[in-house]
Formats: structure tokens, C-alpha cells, sequence
């Protein structure tokens, strides 16, 4: 599946460029991209990841990192449904500013290697926990604070369910996929006919059909729709709205396979197949979570109560941004900011590794008991490539 | 604080659950700013006049019958919207309702020549603040085919520019679609998806779909009144969140002491120990819309269902019946309402005729006026830089030049000789000669 990495401009062909538009969009990703991520005032590396055959042949991860000098715990960011690491961009500085910080476009978006994910709900979930974990061992990091919004915020859970040692803090931001599917027998009666035709005729459908069938005029209707969203990035980005719709239109445009993966986790207009709620109990009750979700999101928000109640509230930490929307890191930076900060610091004073060393299978995969020296670029393993551009300003 | 209703045709009757419930536990929100769009712009304007809800949901539910009778259900030729709101605004807005909004009624309307927004909020007389409503709620095809003027310029509803007009960072929006807004019903559904239109974010669940239908298509009296409903419960549950429910006492401790508000969770904290609060937020928790409000929605529902009449239309012949029928119908509709259209001509044209009066205040005006009458009262003085000022006083009450009144103005005029304030006098302030 590597064509999608394919920088070559698309050569002409008898259709006359007609349908074409979603030809060169690499190119044109990581160009707008590098627009948008000129407003980091940090210096940043990009570089793809090869993290071998996790889902297809030889899977890539687009990878930013700022600041990975600094000997702290790094901070993984992880983003949500149909987004791009460069949406981080009004945070990254700020957490960058402490500590190094990796953003990674997950597996199937992005930039990143777009293979065909496994089509049960669960063999999905767990490839893209392998994706993040082979990531994590090609960039050779012992233990991180992960950080996960929206559809990240539940591949962040499941990645700590199954890897607990290598997680110091988990942050969820408005983390989608908690809350299981209410049963509403009364729905039939209470909606028309043709709005259950229309329900059932997109259910089959990929989430983000529209942008793809829209062809060229999908830039548009991103900028139509969500005219919200590049509004908000005007405060980082001078030409954001210009910019920003170009960016969810790319990363959206082509094939979608992250997003045939999501529309495997879920079911009905939006619930998880398998909500985390069944599985709070196999998050490793010392492992300290940070929830932050926006007061106006419409994503259900009693993820925080039920985290509290299965772990009682000295692990877990619920925080709710007034006037924010799902979008909680874009809607109320600083807040937002602030708040993972006090997170992360709170992972700096805190290792829970001792506990859950105890808690988990001693058999420890190559984790030292000491606190985590973080390897320097130099030692990276020859795979990484760490082909772009660093820059300085 | 500040509100802002967002404009949603018929769901409208969501904003009225929603004021009932701010009257009765947040009255001191109602202080600020309100802003909206369409009927939003109609709810805001009815709360800032302390308007009695009872008569507002009576008037709401009379529009309602009045669009579901027609053949076409509100697109019927015989249903005209802008004359339905008219009257009603005209019969319970008070006299003097444009000095009580003036200045705190943000009304959001599109401009039809650019489609650019505007929000307006200084409103000089009664006919003004009736014109801006009216423009607000006018959906070109469905209300009528020439938007009306407000000060000479053609707008319609301010749904199509800024549906949410938000005023500043404290301002608690108020929607009845789900989505990302303070106020909203919270549907069961963990869509990850919405579309953000004119301002106003909507997501893409089904519920949502069949509200967006209910707009221009108004539903039946229970469908309304379960709307109103969630609208009281919304509300309630936003204040119960944010801390913003004390009694009388403690919120004009409150008031007295904070002028400006933010929308932070410790500025609203409560007096824990006040025991009359608590049993106020008791009592809130399990509090549902008042009865006055329960019986008119009953009382309609009663009406729509009970009769013989009302059985015999619910059978299914009937409805096929009434279904096979409407072609015929639907030429005497036509007929019948370019009927009644000659009666209430003039309802239609009076806001025209106010827009060509207000251009007498335009500067070509005053210098016709000026140039062709003669100053009864003329001063002359000194201002504090010491330059000479002039000050004439014209009458023009009786002139007859096309420059004080067109010539459709002086009938008018003399059709409307009890109502003198507007046409008296025109002062001329044009200093500095």
C-alpha cells in the first residue's frame, strides 16, 4: 500500500485530469500541512515511522516530534476521527515548552500508510494498538503520557488496557466510544418513515462519504460545513480559512481506510461495538487518568463519572472546560493546555510503574524498573527514517 | 450575560419552555443582552418585555393551527405568515416596547443584496422594532416573494447569515437542535458528526433530521408541547449545572454585586448554607413545566382530538380522501386568498410606507426642507470652541412639498390624523453655518 506515499506528481492521462483531484493530494497534504505547522514557533522533525506489517505490507506513521532533547516523559498525542496531527497546533508549543512531545497521524490517516484494517470490530481495535506499540518501539520510547481526543482518546484506552507499563498518565480528551448503546424501543414510533429510510440508506456508508462524493467540490463543502473550525484556528494560523479546509479535505480525500476502520468499531449512528465502559476494569487501577471533556460537547460526558466510580476518584482526574465544544483543545486552548500541563506534572511526580509492575505480568519485555532514560535520536534504530526537514526559527 | 435563541421556524415553541424556565429560576439572565435570529429574535424580544408566556404560547399555538388548516398546510396562498406575526406582535407587544428593547434586543438579519449579516439593536420607534422582527422571520418563497425593508433596505431571516448571533464569550446559546450549543436537547446518540450552518452547529442524527422538517412544517399540539417541555427540562438542567439557582434573596445579593458576569464556575457559587436555596435546587430537580403553560397545550391538544369533526378527518379514508381532493382545493385556496389579499393590502404596505418616512431624516431632506421653508425660531450661540452654531426650528406640518412628505405619505397622513407624534415636527439641527 505504499502508492499513497507516492510523492510523484500524477502523470496526465486521457481523462484529461478530470478525475484527478484526489491524485496528487499527498503532495498537497504535505504542503498544506507545512503551511499550517509554520505557525510553530518550537523547531519540529517530520519523519515517517516504518513500523513493518502491522495491518498491510509495510505500514508507515507520519510522525512530528518537537523538543526530544529534553530527558522528560514524552507526551503522544493522538487525534481524533478524520483528523491530522497539524490540528494539534495550537498546543504543541505549550507542551513542548517542558517536555518533548510526539504527534503522530494514526494508522489509515493522514499522512500516514492507508492499509485495508481487519473488518470485526475487535481485531480493528487491536491492530491499531499494534500500530501505536510497534510505533512506540521503532522511536524507541520506554514510557509516555498518552494523550488521545476523540476516536484517539479510545485507541489511547485500549493501547493502556493492553500495555499498561508503557503508559505513565493517560489524558483523554473528549474521548469518544465510553458509552454503551442505550436501548430505545420507542425510536420507531417516534421518528417518520422517511427519516429512518434515509438512516438506514448512510448507515452502510463510510462516516465522511459526502466529503469523497462530493469530487472536487468536497473543499468546499468542508468549508461549508464546518466553517467553525477554521474560525477557531484564526487565532494561530493567519490563513486559516483557507488552510484548514484544504487540510480536512486532503486528509479525507483519499482512501478512506482509517475510517472504514472506525465505521468497523461502530454501530448505529455512532456507539462502539464494544464500548470501553465493559472494559474500565482492565485499565490498570494505578494508572492515573486525566479526562477533559468541553461542556458543550454532545459526546456523551459521563465517561468521567463512570471512571470515577469504577476507580475511585484519587486516580482519576475529571475536568470539565466550560464553553467548549468536542473540539475541547481548539475551542479553549489555554484552558485545555493548562490543564494537560497539570497532568503531565502530575506524571512527573507520580510513577505508578512500581504498582504496576507488581499488578502485571512480571515477565517485563525489555522495561528497566528505573525511571526512563529516553534514548537520543542518534540511537534510533536505522529504520526510522528520518527523512524531513527540522526547522528553527 | 448574554442569550442568544437561535431562529428555527416552528420549533420556536422550544425558546418558550426555555423562558419559562429562566423566568422562574434565573430571572437575573434576563438582565443582559438577548440576541437572535427569526423566532429566536420574537422569543428574545417577548422576554425582555416580561410578556405574559401563557399568552405567548396561546398566540404560538394559534399561528400553528392557522398553518396546519390550509390545503397546503403553510404553504397554502391563503396563509400569510408576515401578516399572522404582525398581528400578533401588534396585539401583545406593548406601546412602548421599542424604548424597553432598544439598545438589549439584538436582532440578526441578512441583507439581500450581499447576504452579509446584520445585527441590529437601536430601535427609534414601535414601526421599526415591528419592521426588524418582521424582516427576521421572512423566508423568501415560504413567507413571500419581496422581502420587506427595514430604513429603505431589503432584508429576510437572519438564519441564512448568523442563526446564533453571539455577542461575546458569556453568551449562553440557546438551539432546538442538538448539537454543540449550551442549551439543546442532548439526543441518545454519540454522533461524532455535525455540520456547523450559519453558525448554528447541528449534528447529524436523526432526531436532528426530523426536526430541520419540522421548521417550516409545523407538527401537531402534542409534538409541540413535548418540545416545549424539553426545552423547561434543558434549561433547568443547564442552571443546575452551572451553579446559576438561588433564591429571590440571594440573587439580589448577588446581582448587586456583580456587575459584569463570566461564565466560570465561581462566580455563580452559591451560598451553601442558605437554607432557602437548597430547597429551591430541590425543588428544581424535579420540576416540570408550569401548569398554566400544561393547560393551554392540553387544551389544545384536547381540541385538535376531541369532536366529531376532528374524528372523522383522523380516519384513513378521510385522509386519502382529503389527500385525493386537494387539486380542487387548491384553486379556491388561491382564490380565496387573492381575496382577502385586497383586505389586508394595506398591513402589507404600512411597513414600506414607514421606511419612506424615515428617510425624511437623511441629510438631502433636511437641506430640501431647509431651503424651501422658512425657520420659524432661529438661536444662534457660541459652542465651547467658540465658533458660531445655528439652530432653526422648522414647522412642516403643513407643507406640502414632495420633499417633507410624499405624496403617498400625505394621504396617509390625513387617514391618520389621531396619531400626530410622528409627522409633527421635524427639528433641523444643521449647525455650523
Amino acid at each position: 500500500m505504499g502508492s499513497e506515499l507516492n510523492l510523484e506528481p500524477a502523470e496526465s492521462s486521457w481523462t484529461g485530469g478530470w478525475f484527478s483531484w484526489t491524485r496528487q493530494s499527498d503532495a498537497m497534504l504535505r504542503n498544506v500541512e507545512k503551511k499550517i505547522l509554520s505557525c510553530l514557533k518550537t523547531a519540529y522533525k517530520r519523519f515517517y515511522v516504518d513500523i513493518g506489517s502491522v495491518v498491510g505490507q509495510s505500514d508507515k506513521i507520519w510522525t512530528i516530534s518537537l523538543n526530544d532533547e529534553s530527558p522528560k516523559i514524552p507526551l503522544v498525542m493522538l487525534h481524533g476521527m478524520g483528523a491530522g496531527l497539524a490540528l494539534w497546533c495550537p498546543n504543541l508549543d505549550s507542551f513542548a515548552a517542558s517536555r518533548p512531545v510526539y504527534a503522530i497521524d494514526l494508522l489509515g490517516f493522514g499522512r500516514s500508510s492507508r492499509p485495508k484494517f481487519a473488518s470485526d470490530a475487535q481485531k480493528a481495535e487491536a491492530q491499531w494498538v499494534e500500530s501505536v506499540e510497534e510505533w512506540r518501539r521503532e522511536v524507541n520510547i520506554a514510557q509516555f503520557i498518552l494523550l488521545g481526543h476523540s476516536l484517539g482518546g479510545y485507541i489511547a484506552t485500549a493501547y493502556a488496557i493492553k500495555y499498561p507499563e508503557r503508559v505513565r498518565h493517560l489524558v483523554l480528551a473528549d474521548p469518544w466510544g465510553f458509552a454503551e448503546r442505550p436501548p430505545n424501543a420507542y425510536e420507531k414510533a417516534q421518528l417518520p418513515l422517511w427519516v429512518r429510510a434515509i438512516a438506514t440508506a448512510v448507515q452502510p456508508l463510510n462516516p465522511l462519504w459526502a466529503v469523497r462524493a462530493a469530487g472536487p467540490a468536497g473543499k468546499w463543502l468542508v468549508s461549508k460545513t464546518r466553517p467553525d473550525i477554521s474560525r477557531k484556528y484564526l487565532n494561530f494560523i493567519p490563513d486559516a480559512e483557507k488552510v484548514i479546509p484544504e487540510y480536512i479535505y486532503q486528509c479525507n480525500s483519499q482512501t478512506p481506510s482509517g475510517e472504514a476502520a472506525f465505521h468497523t468499531l461502530m454501530t448505529g449512528f455512532g456507539w462502539a461495538k464494544n464500548p470501553m465502559v465493559r472494559r474500565v476494569d482492565e485499565i490498570d487501577p494505578a494508572l492515573p487518568i486525566t479526562v477533559l471533556y468541553g461542556s458543550r460537547s454532545w459526546v456523551d460526558n459521563s465517561t468521567g463519572q463512570v471512571l470515577v466510580e469504577h476507580r475511585g476518584p484519587t486516580n482519576t482526574f475529571v475536568q470539565v472546560i466550560n464553553g467548549a465544544g468536542h473540539h475541547v483543545y481548539l475551542d479553549k486552548p489555554e484552558q485545555f493546555n493548562k490543564f494537560v500541563l497539570e497532568a503531565c506534572t502530575r506524571a512527573d511526580a507520580h510513577d505508578p510503574r512500581p504498582a504496576l509492575a507488581v499488578a502485571n505480568k512480571p515477565p517485563a519485555l525489555e522495561a528497566p524498573a528505573v525511571p526512563p532514560a529516553i534514548e537520543g535520536p542518534d540511537n534510533l534504530p536505522g529504520k526510522v527514517q528520518s527523512t524531513s526537514e527540522a526547522r528553527t526559527s | 450575560m448574554n442569550l442568544s435563541f437561535a431562529g428555527c421556524g416552528f420549533l420556536g415553541i422550544y425558546h418558550v419552555g426555555v423562558a419559562v424556565c429562566f423566568k422562574k429560576y434565573a430571572p437575573h439572565l434576563l438582565l443582559g443582552k438577548i440576541s437572535g435570529a427569526s423566532f429566536g429574535a420574537l422569543s428574545a424580544c417577548c422576554l425582555l418585555c416580561d410578556l405574559p408566556i401563557g399568552e405567548i404560547t396561546t398566540d404560538v399555538l394559534r399561528v400553528v393551527s392557522e398553518a396546519r388548516a390550509g390545503s397546503l398546510g403553510p404553504f397554502s396562498p391563503s396563509f400569510n405568515i408576515q401578516n399572522v406575526l404582525l398581528e400578533g406582535m401588534q396585539k401583545y407587544l406593548p406601546h412602548d416596547v421599542h424604548k424597553i428593547v432598544s439598545g438589549k434586543l439584538h436582532i440578526s438579519l441578512t441583507r439581500v443584496y450581499d447576504g452579509k449579516n446584520v445585527i441590529v439593536s437601536e430601535f427609534p420607534t414601535r414601526e421599526d422594532l415591528l419592521q426588524a422582527l418582521l424582516a427576521s422571520c421572512f423566508v423568501p418563497v415560504f413567507s413571500g416573494l419581496l422581502p420587506p425593508r427595514f430604513h429603505g433596505i431589503r432584508y429576510m431571516d437572519g438564519g441564512f447569515s448568523d442563526n446564533l448571533p453571539v455577542l461575546d464569550e458569556n453568551t449562553i446559546t440557546v438551539s432546538p437542535f442538538c448539537g454543540e450549543s449550551d442549551i439543546c436537547p442532548r439526543d441518545l446518540s454519540s454522533q461524532l458528526f455535525h455540520v456547523n450552518l450559519a453558525n448554528t452547529s447541528i449534528e447529524l442524527s436523526k432526531q436532528n433530521m426530523n426536526r430541520f422538517a419540522r421548521i417550516l412544517f409545523p407538527p401537531k399540539p402534542e409534538v409541540l408541547s413535548n418540545m416545549c417541555k424539553q426545552g423547561f427540562d434543558d434549561a433547568l438542567r443547564f442552571l443546575q449545572r452551572n451553579n446559576m439557582i438561588s433564591c429571590t434573596r440571594c440573587l439580589a445579593v448577588q446581582s448587586t454585586f456583580q456587575l459584569q458576569d463570566v461564565l466560570d464556575d465561581t462566580t455563580y457559587e452559591y451560598d451553601p448554607d442558605c437554607e432557602e436555596c437548597k430547597t429551591h435546587r430541590q425543588d428544581a430537580l424535579v420540576d416540570d413545566l408550569p401548569d398554566t403553560v400544561m393547560t393551554i397545550f392540553q387544551n389544545a391538544i384536547d381540541s385538535a382530538n376531541s369532536g366529531i369533526v376532528n374524528w372523522v378527518m383522523r380516519q384513513r379514508a378521510m385522509r386519502y380522501l382529503t389527500l385525493l381532493t386537494l387539486p380542487y382545493r387548491v384553486p379556491i385556496d388561491i382564490m380565496y386568498a387573492s381575496f382577502t389579499k385586497r383586505a389586508s393590502e394595506f398591513r402589507i404596505t404600512y411597513g414600506d410606507m414607514r421606511t419612506t418616512h424615515d428617510d425624511v431624516d437623511t441629510f438631502e431632506h433636511i437641506l430640501n426642507v431647509t431651503s424651501h421653508n422658512e425657520a420659524l425660531l432661529a438661536y444662534y450661540y457660541l459652542d465651547s470652541e467658540n465658533k458660531m452654531k445655528m439652530t432653526e426650528i422648522y414647522d412642516v406640518t403643513d407643507a406640502d412639498t414632495d420633499a417633507v412628505q410624499s405624496p403617498m405619505e400625505r394621504d396617509v397622513n390625513k387617514q391618520l390624523e389621531f396619531d400626530n407624534d410622528w409627522s409633527a415636527e421635524l427639528i433641523a439641527d444643521n449647525g455650523q453655518y
